[in-house]
C-alpha cells in the first residue's frame, strides 16, 4: 500500500497564496497561532492549485479557514469540494513524521490531505492521503509511513462523486461514528459479530465503506426499549453499494424485544423485504444493493408504533 | 524516462481528462516533469509563481502537445519550458505583489521589506518573528477579540457547558488547552486528568463546545461586520 514517497508530488507556492497567508496571520492573537494559519492556508492553497490541475472544483472561500472567526478559533485548513463536501489539508514540517488531525476538524470531512512544507516556503509536497472512515475517533496521529498515495486521494472524490447524496444522508449529525454510540449487548457479550472493530481504523485497507448510527428512541411510547441503529455502506462494484442495516439492543435490554419487524420500503412504499426479532435475538439485519439515485425507506416496527428512516442513494 | 512518459501521454489521450485514470496518469506526469533535471530553472524569488502558473498551462494544454524528434521526453520538456522562460520573464517586468515590497522595520530599527523577510532561507523559522511584527502594527483584530473572549468567558457560557457529572470539565478549560495552547493538549491527556473517557469527552467537545463557540464566533462576527 505504501507507494506514498514515489507519488510525492512538489506543487510550486504562488504568490496568492502567500498573500492571504499574510493577511489571514497578521489578524491572528499571537505569533504562533499566526505562524499556524500562515502554514493552513499555504495548505489549502496548495491543494487546490492541485485539484484545479486535474479538473477537479473546489471553493476555497466557502471553507472556515477562509473565515476569520472561525480561523482565528480553530486549527482548520478545509477545502470545500462543492456538493461533495470538504477535504482538510494539513500541513506537516520538514523533519514531522507524523500527521496530527486536531479534534475539531475529525468530523465532516470526506479525508485528510498531508501537505509537507519546505523550509523555504516556495513549494510544498502533496506527501498523501488518509481518508475520512480510517481514522480513529477522537483522531490518534498517523505515521507518516501510513498515508495512501494521492491515487487514493483521487480514487475518494471519485466515490464521493457517485455516492454523494447517501454521504450527506449519513453524516448529519444524527448519525455518529459508532464508537460514540452505546455498545452493544451483541457485541459486548460475543466475539462474533465483526460489527465494531472491524469496521474502524482499516487504515490498511483501501475499501470504500463507512459506517454510521443512531439510537432509536419510541416517542410515542417512551417506555418501549430504544435501539441501535447501524448502517455500513461499501462499494460492492463500480455501480452499486451494499447498504446492511441492523439493529441491536444496548445496556439493559439485553434481547431486542420480540416482534420487532424492519422492513425495507422501495419508492413507492411498498414492503421488498423485512425481518422480525424472534425470543432472545441481540440484532437482526437486512441489507439492500442500491445504484445511484435510488432511494428507499426502513420502517421498523413494534406493535403499533411506527418509526421510518429514508435514504437517498 | 522517455518510455514511461510515452505511457502517460498515451493514457492521457485514450481517459477522459477528468476520469480516475486520467487524473492518476497527469499526477504521475507532473511529479515527472518537476524532477526533470533539464526543466528550465531561475534564482528569481518568484520562480515558483511562474512554475505554479506553467504546471496548470501544461495540465490544460497536454492534450496538444506534439511530440517531436529525436524523443518524447526532449520534445515535452522543450515544450514546457518555451513557456516557463516566459513566464518567469513576465517576473522581471511585473511587479504581482506590492504588498510584499512594502517596507517595515524590524527590531534592530533596520528597514526591510516583507520580502526580505519571505526570501529567507530559513522562512519557516522567522515565520513568528516576521507575525509578532505585523501583529504589533495593526489596531485589536478579529484574532485578539475571539481568544480574549475565550479567556475571559464574559456570560460564563464556556463555563457552563460541562459534561454530566464533571463541572469542573467544562468547555472554556477544553477550548484553552485544545484550540489556544500551543501546542495544544491531547483529548486523551484531558481525560486522564478528569478521570472521563475519551469517547465522552470527545463527544461533548464535538457536540456541545464546538456548536457553542461556533454561536459565539457567529456574534463576533457580527459586532466586526462579517455576517455570515
Amino acid at each position: 500500500m505504501n507507494q506514498t514517497f514515489s507519488l510525492t508530488l512538489p506543487v510550486p507556492i504562488s504568490q496568492d497564496a502567500h498573500r492571504f497567508a499574510q493577511q489571514f496571520a497578521r489578524e491572528q492573537a499571537t505569533p504562533q497561532k499566526g505562524k499556524q494559519v500562515y502554514l493552513n492556508t499555504l495548505a489549502v492553497v496548495a491543494v487546490r492549485d492541485y485539484l484545479g490541475w486535474l479538473s477537479i472544483s473546489t471553493a476555497i472561500d466557502q471553507g472556515d479557514c477562509w473565515h476569520p472567526t472561525k480561523r482565528a478559533m480553530l486549527n482548520v485548513a478545509d477545502l470545500v469540494l462543492p456538493h461533495l463536501g470538504k477535504l482538510e489539508c494539513i500541513p506537516i514540517l520538514p523533519n514531522q513524521d507524523h500527521l496530527e488531525i486536531s479534534p475539531e476538524v475529525a468530523d465532516n470531512r470526506l479525508g485528510y490531505v498531508t501537505v509537507q512544507l519546505s523550509e523555504d516556503l516556495q513549494q510544498v509536497k502533496l506527501l498523501g492521503f488518509v481518508s475520512a472512515q480510517e481514522i480513529a475517533c477522537p483522531p490518534e496521529s498517523i505515521p507518516l509511513n501510513q498515508l495512501h498515495s494521492l491515487d487514493h486521494l483521487i480514487d475518494t472524490i471519485e466515490w464521493h462523486r457517485k455516492w454523494k447524496n447517501l454521504w450527506k444522508n449519513l453524516t448529519q449529525s444524527e448519525w455518529q461514528p459508532i464508537q460514540l454510540l452505546p455498545i452493544p449487548n451483541a457485541v459486548r457479550s460475543s466475539n462474533s459479530v465483526p460489527a465494531r472493530e472491524a469496521n474502524f481504523r482499516t487504515a490498511k485497507s483501501l475499501e470504500q465503506s463507512f459506517i454510521r448510527g443512531k439510537v432509536i428512541q419510541w416517542e410515542n411510547d417512551p417506555t418501549k426499549p430504544a435501539i441501535l441503529l447501524t448502517v455500513r455502506v461499501s462499494e460492492n462494484s463500480t455501480e452499486e453499494v451494499d447498504v446492511k442495516m441492523r439493529l441491536y439492543s444496548f445496556e439493559d435490554n439485553i434481547y431486542l424485544p420480540a416482534g420487532l419487524e424492519v422492513s425495507v420500503l422501495d419508492e413507492s412504499g411498498v414492503a421488498c423485504m423485512k425481518t422480525q426479532a424472534r425470543e432472545e435475538d441481540q440484532w437482526i439485519e437486512l441489507e439492500v444493493g442500491c445504484k445511484p439515485q435510488e432511494q428507499f425507506s426502513l420502517q421498523i416496527t413494534l406493535n403499533q408504533d411506527k418509526i421510518i428512516e429514508n435514504f437517498k442513494i | 524516462m522517455d518510455q514511461q512518459i510515452q505511457d502517460l501521454i498515451e493514457q492521457l489521450q485514450q481517459f477522459e481528462h477528468t476520469s480516475s485514470k486520467g487524473r492518476k496518469a497527469l499526477t504521475r506526469l507532473l511529479i515527472i516533469i518537476q524532477g526533470h533535471p533539464d526543466l528550465y530553472r531561475s534564482s528569481h524569488r518568484d520562480y515558483s509563481e511562474a512554475l505554479n502558473r506553467t504546471l496548470e498551462w501544461v495540465c490544460k494544454n497536454i492534450q496538444s502537445f506534439e511530440p517531436r524528434p529525436p524523443s518524447i521526453e526532449q520534445s515535452l520538456i522543450r515544450w514546457i519550458n518555451g513557456y516557463l522562460k516566459w513566464r518567469v520573464r513576465d517576473l522581471f517586468t511585473t511587479n504581482h505583489t506590492p504588498s510584499l515590497d512594502r517596507p517595515i522595520s524590524n527590531k534592530e530599527g533596520e528597514s526591510t521589506t516583507l520580502m526580505d523577510r519571505l526570501e529567507d532561507p530559513n522562512a519557516i523559522t522567522n515565520l513568528e518573528g516576521w507575525i509578532e511584527q505585523t501583529q504589533k502594527e495593526r489596531r485589536l483584530s478579529i484574532g485578539d477579540t475571539v481568544w480574549e473572549y475565550i479567556e475571559k468567558d464574559p456570560e460564563n457560557l464556556l463555563k457552563n457547558c460541562y459534561p454530566k457529572k464533571q463541572p469542573e470539565c467544562h468547555c472554556q478549560i477544553l477550548a484553552i488547552r485544545l484550540l489556544l495552547q500551543q501546542p495544544p493538549h491531547k483529548i486523551s491527556e484531558i481525560a486522564r486528568e478528569y478521570n472521563i473517557s475519551n469517547q465522552t469527552l470527545y463527544s461533548h467537545w464535538k457536540r456541545k463546545c464546538l456548536p457553542l463557540l461556533q454561536t459565539i464566533g457567529d456574534q463576533i462576527s457580527k459586532r466586526f461586520g462579517l455576517e455570515k
